[in-house]
């Protein structure tokens, strides 16, 4: 278990910056925590053995508080620098997570998937904040105060330097030691934890499902069993994890004692001034300080990296290569020989051949699974072909500009989801400069009298399909790609699609996946995709 | 408040006052030997260093004990507390369609209340005592000492606590809406991605979500000043008391009325002191936190259920159909009526599919079978008596509802459809599983039925989830069943198959399927669809009802 990811440091510049300060505003504090010391014995020894009153003291109590203040102000730079770089840092990585997923998953995630990243994206903040903004000021003050402040010790007072070099590096020697012998323990009590309230939540999602079922009410009792079991494992295994902690305050304690009282006996002899001696005894705790906050704080860290890791194992997805050469213009479009595979179904295009010229509308057809939408997918540059090749006007597909080969293409999915907002906006998508009469317009063609201004989320599936579909019809594209364009209407909405696509200009390339023998009609050329082939049917044999 | 509570208050306390005995004799011990008296007039100082070093130690290790065994014995009774209040209100009263984020809130709410001890109590009163007990020292050893350590004192454990919740409260108004709005900006984008990618417009929504980062950011910011800003004066005002305290004792010791030995003692004291207070600021922005969870929990536990066993229930007997009788509901007095005069009869032996647009009342309809909620006007009758005048569990036991819902624990597919009858063989299991077709895969598993399905089910798809809710319904044996979109998620050759079986195997059992596919519609006895509030014949032409579910920000999450 390492406190500080490296990655973390390198990938985001704030983090760096951040460190920078850390150690900075570290010796600033080091510098303020041994002036208030020096300042304090200088007043204590003054007003006691020096006799001095207040006319001669003001300065350095002036100086005293003046110097508290400035620890109190860079203690707030601490703080805030901290939770400010957190913020920076998750924003840093959200974005760029988010725009990698785009690169290396364009077609999509697929449900489930896309609620772990949502989770991994969003509630990895909770888990990064107290990394950012307690445990790595508290990690760079362990580093450097300690040091610092021991170095001036050892300046004024050798022997209470000796004395504290030999407590204060056990601190983090019996962290490291009681700490790997109760690693088991402390890991099993975090299992436990997080399982303990896993089960609660788990219980309480489930409720209409257990008071539909007449069960909700014997939950009283497993939950107070389930927490109580808990309670007992956990207990058990914190009276361990707890030494270590009791290590630290031990160790703490009783190096603060042992100077007090060293110093205490060399004051008797004469041997240590009582200016110096009080400054050493005031800084005794101050050296502490920061190793036991600091491994108070390590569960932090740990979770911390956990969650950065999850982000880091997004970025890591392997994304295509950005590749920029020219859309050739209105080419024949080609498949040689193409083959696709998924890790998890295996090869679903083998040896494909497909050519399609400019304004020709071609059906694919066959069963559910065959391969229709990869074959959709392979022309949107969502799936590389990983054998053979598609070509337009000559031109290898993969070498194309990704994004200039979509200018190209209008698509309609299987289940077109809609963003949240108006059906101008969900139509403009296709067309961002389009005027209303002209959103209007294609909304009609589509089949669809619907307010612009209207919610999407209020219309039904179908409704939502039509919008799709006059997205696609207003978009400048050549390439139109149709994915089930019928499935799920009724016969009259179908007919005012098929309709449609039957009155398209010749401009336009009609490339449509269909279960569906009404829009064969439309097709100039029929083509079974099977056993990842695609083959051409007989008129006939279609309908 | 229990003892445990105490005991842990109480060696919080000593643990804090033990550490300032520390540094207040060690400064003692240290001005005395400064005058070079004999070293053995020192041993009683000595041993009193050394004793407070061990006792601060010690009594910290006791004090995490106990506040840890407290605290998690008080969530146990918390959890309690709210599930059972929380367990009749489900899930009619508390919902809705964001039920799922609700529940999860509660869980976090709930939770959150068992940092109240250690977080929240002890730190104050800790503080509290040993600083009126450092107080006292300080006056009965110089007035005017005594008077600068109370008013410093004031100002750290009363006004900047204070001040901070005042800024965390604002914070904790602001954040979450900020907070939703980047959820759902990011939710947005990874739902929508393929269709935002085709059409050239994912960056533009990368570059939208970087804005409400930066507002995010900013709103962070501005919190933790005000966070950082509270632990900062605390201190800064430690340095500056003790700097107080002197200037105050100084000339107390010109004029004689104080000791010069005891000035380190005060300075000290003062500093230690200022420890405790450090852990307030803290305390109070978790105080805001707890209390604003407390308040969310007492506001949705404080609702009255909407449905009540009767007092003398009816024994339920005979072949029971279920009828609907000119049922209105709405959702509140002022709201319009969801469902305005619906006539619906679920017998057993007949099958009825319902459709209707998103919205359109159709869960609202399943819930008035099973008795989560009753209707404002007209009555549901079960075998000719009004539901009301049966246990709640009578009802669940005639009429088993698998609703879109559906939730899937955190354990085997074997409990998880066993839930609907513990007391079920093996081979009534299988047979239940079989007809939602799903044995199959289950078979095909290298666990079997002791496959994990994870947390809420994520190990599984989405169809697969429908079809093992789908056998629980079948396993509960009960003779009427509800339906919520059994076959969303599935390929129409397989939802096709399910429905087939579906009504080959029905038996004597009614049946009440709510869809949006029109698949196998003309099998059904009875077709209807819910538009406006009623029912009426379904005609496919005028209908478009049909939806997929793909979202995963609503439907997909809950």
């Amino acid at each position: 278990m390492r406190p500080l990811d490296a990655r973390l440091v390198r990938e985001v510049p704030a983090v760096r910056r951040y460190l920078g300060a850390c150690g900075v505003l570290a010796l600033a504090s080091a510098a303020a925590i041994i002036a208030q010391a020096a300042l304090l014995g200088r007043i204590v020894s003054g007003a006691f053995l020096g006799h001095e009153d207040l006319g001669t003291l003001t300065r350095p109590l002036v100086a005293l508080a003046a110097v508290s203040v400035a620890r109190g102000l860079l203690g707030w730079a601490f703080e805030s620098g901290g939770a400010l770089t957190a913020a920076t840092t998750l924003a840093t990585l959200r974005v760029r997570v988010l725009a990698h997923l785009v690169r290396a998953r364009p077609g999509g995630l697929g449900a489930m998937q896309a609620g772990e990243v949502a989770g991994a994206v969003l509630d990895g903040a909770d888990a990064l904040e107290p990394y950012f903004a307690r445990f790595l000021p508290q990690l760079a003050l362990a580093m450097v105060i300690p040091p610092v402040l021991l170095v001036w010790v050892a300046l004024h007072d050798l022997t209470s330097a000796i004395v504290l070099a030999c407590t204060v590096p056990l601190i983090p020697v019996f962290g490291i030691l009681i700490g790997k012998a109760t690693e088991h323990a402390t890991m099993r009590r975090w299992r436990a934890l997080s399982m303990l309230s896993t089960h609660f939540l788990d219980v309480v999602r489930g409720l209409p499902t257990l008071r539909a079922y007449r069960r909700g009410a014997a939950q009283t009792d497993a939950i107070a069993t389930y927490t109580d079991d808990y309670r007992r494992a956990t207990m058990a295994t914190l009276r361990i994890a707890f030494l270590s902690a009791f290590a630290l305050e031990l160790a703490a304690s009783l190096g603060t004692a042992v100077v007090a009282v060293e110093l205490g006996i060399r004051l008797v002899h004469g041997s240590v001034a009582l200016a110096t001696a009080f400054a050493i005894l005031v800084l005794a705790p101050e050296l502490y300080a920061p190793l036991r906050t600091a491994s108070a704080q390590f569960h932090a860290s740990a979770d911390g990296l956990a969650a950065a890791g999850r982000l880091f194992e997004l970025i890591d997805l392997e994304a295509p290569e950005q590749v920029g050469a020219a859309v050739p213009e209105a080419g024949v479009l080609r498949l040689e020989r193409v083959g696709v595979s998924y890790p998890d179904r295996g090869r679903v295009l083998d040896g494909a051949e497909l050519e399609l010229r400019p304004g020709e509308r071609v059906a694919i057809v066959g069963p559910s699974g065959a391969g229709k939408s990869t074959l959709l997918a392979l022309l949107l540059r969502f799936v590389e072909a990983d054998a053979g090749r598609a070509t337009v006007g000559g031109v290898d597909l993969a070498t194309v500009d990704a994004a200039a080969w979509r200018r190209q293409l209008a698509w309609v999915p299987q289940r077109p989801l809609l963003e949240p907002g108006s059906v101008a906006d969900a139509v403009r998508l296709g067309a961002p400069t389009a005027v209303s009469f002209e959103l209007t317009a294609a909304l009609a063609a589509a089949g669809l009298t619907v307010r612009l201004d209207a919610d999407v989320q209020t219309l039904s599936a179908g409704e939502q399909r039509r919008v799709a579909f006059a997205r696609a019809l207003l978009r400048d594209a050549p390439l139109l790609l149709l994915d089930e364009p019928t499935a799920h209407l009724d016969a009259q909405s179908a007919d005012t699609i098929i309709d449609v696509l039957e009155a398209l200009p010749r401009t336009r390339t009609v490339l449509v996946a269909t279960h569906d023998p009404r829009v064969l009609r439309v097709a100039d050329r029929v083509l079974e995709l099977r056993d990842g082939r695609l083959e051409a049917l007989e008129p006939a044999e279609a309908a | 408040m229990s003892r445990r509570f105490a005991a842990a208050i109480a060696l919080s306390t000593l643990t804090l006052a033990s550490g300032a005995a520390l540094l207040a004799t060690s400064g003692y011990l240290i001005s005395r030997a400064a005058a070079r008296p004999d070293i053995l007039s020192l041993t009683v100082v000595i041993v009193g260093v050394r004793f407070f070093a061990l006792a601060r130690a010690v009594l910290r290790y006791l004090e995490r004990l106990v506040s840890h065994d407290a605290s998690f014995r008080y969530l146990s009774r918390v959890r309690v507390r709210f599930f059972t209040r929380l367990e009749p209100l489900v899930p009619d009263e508390v919902g809705g369609a964001r039920i799922g984020d609700l529940l999860s809130r509660f869980v976090a709410d709930v939770d959150a209340l068992q940092h109240l001890l250690v977080r929240v109590i002890a730190p104050p009163v800790a503080a509290l005592v040993v600083g009126l007990g450092a107080i006292a020292v300080a006056v009965a050893l110089s007035p005017a000492a005594g008077l600068a350590l109370a008013a410093a004192l004031a100002v750290g454990a009363v006004v900047i606590p204070l001040a901070v919740v005042g800024f965390a409260r604002a914070a904790a108004r602001r954040r979450p809406a900020e907070r939703a709005a980047l959820a759902a900006g990011v939710i947005d984008l990874l739902d929508a991605l393929p269709e935002l990618v085709a059409y050239d417009a994912a960056d533009d929504r990368l570059r939208r979500l970087a804005r409400a980062e930066r507002q995010v950011r900013q709103s962070a910011l501005r919190q933790a000043l005000a966070a950082g800003g509270g632990d900062g004066a605390v201190l800064a005002l430690g340095g500056v008391a003790a700097a107080a305290v002197l200037a105050a004792a100084v000339p107390a010791v010109r004029s004689g009325s104080l000791g010069g030995v005891m000035l380190g003692l005060l300075a000290l004291l003062t500093l230690a002191v200022f420890e405790g207070v450090r852990a307030l600021p803290q305390a109070a922005e978790q105080y805001v936190a707890t209390n604003t969870a407390a308040t969310r929990l007492n506001a949705l536990t404080a609702r009255e259920p909407a449905v009540v066993d009767p007092a003398r229930p009816r024994v339920l007997g005979g072949a029971p159909a279920l009828r609907l009788e000119d049922v209105h509901v709405r959702y509140g007095p002022d709201e319009p009526w969801v469902l305005d005069g619906v006539d619906l009869t679920v017998a057993p032996g007949r099958s009825v599919a319902l459709l209707g647009a998103s919205g359109a009342g159709k869960t609202t309809l399943a819930h008035l079978l099973v008795r989560f909620r009753d209707p404002d006007l007209g009555r549901v009758t079960l075998a000719g008596h009004d539901l009301c005048e049966y246990t709640q569990d009578d009802v669940r036991r005639t009429v088993a509802l698998a609703g879109q819902e559906a939730h899937l624990f955190a354990t085997t597919i074997r409990e998880n459809v066993r839930l609907a009858r513990p007391e079920a063989g093996e081979d009534e299991l299988v047979a239940a599983l079989r007809r939602a077709r799903i044995w199959k895969w289950v078979e095909s598993l290298p666990d079997g039925l002791d496959t994990a399905v994870g947390d809420e089910g994520g190990l599984v798809s989405g169809g697969e989830r429908r079809r093992i809710a789908l056998a629980r319904a079948f396993l509960s044996g009960a003779p009427l069943l509800v339906l919520d979109e059994p076959t969303a998620h599935l390929d129409d050759e397989t939802a096709a198959a399910l429905l087939d079986d579906l009504l080959d195997e029905a038996g004597g059992d009614g049946l009440l399927l709510i869809t949006h596919s029109p698949l196998r519609l003309e099998r059904f006895d009875t077709v209807l669809e819910l538009v406006d509030g009623r029912l009426a014949q379904f005609s496919p032409g005028s209908s478009s009802t049909m939806r997929s579910g793909r979202r995963v920000g609503s439907s997909e999450r809950t």
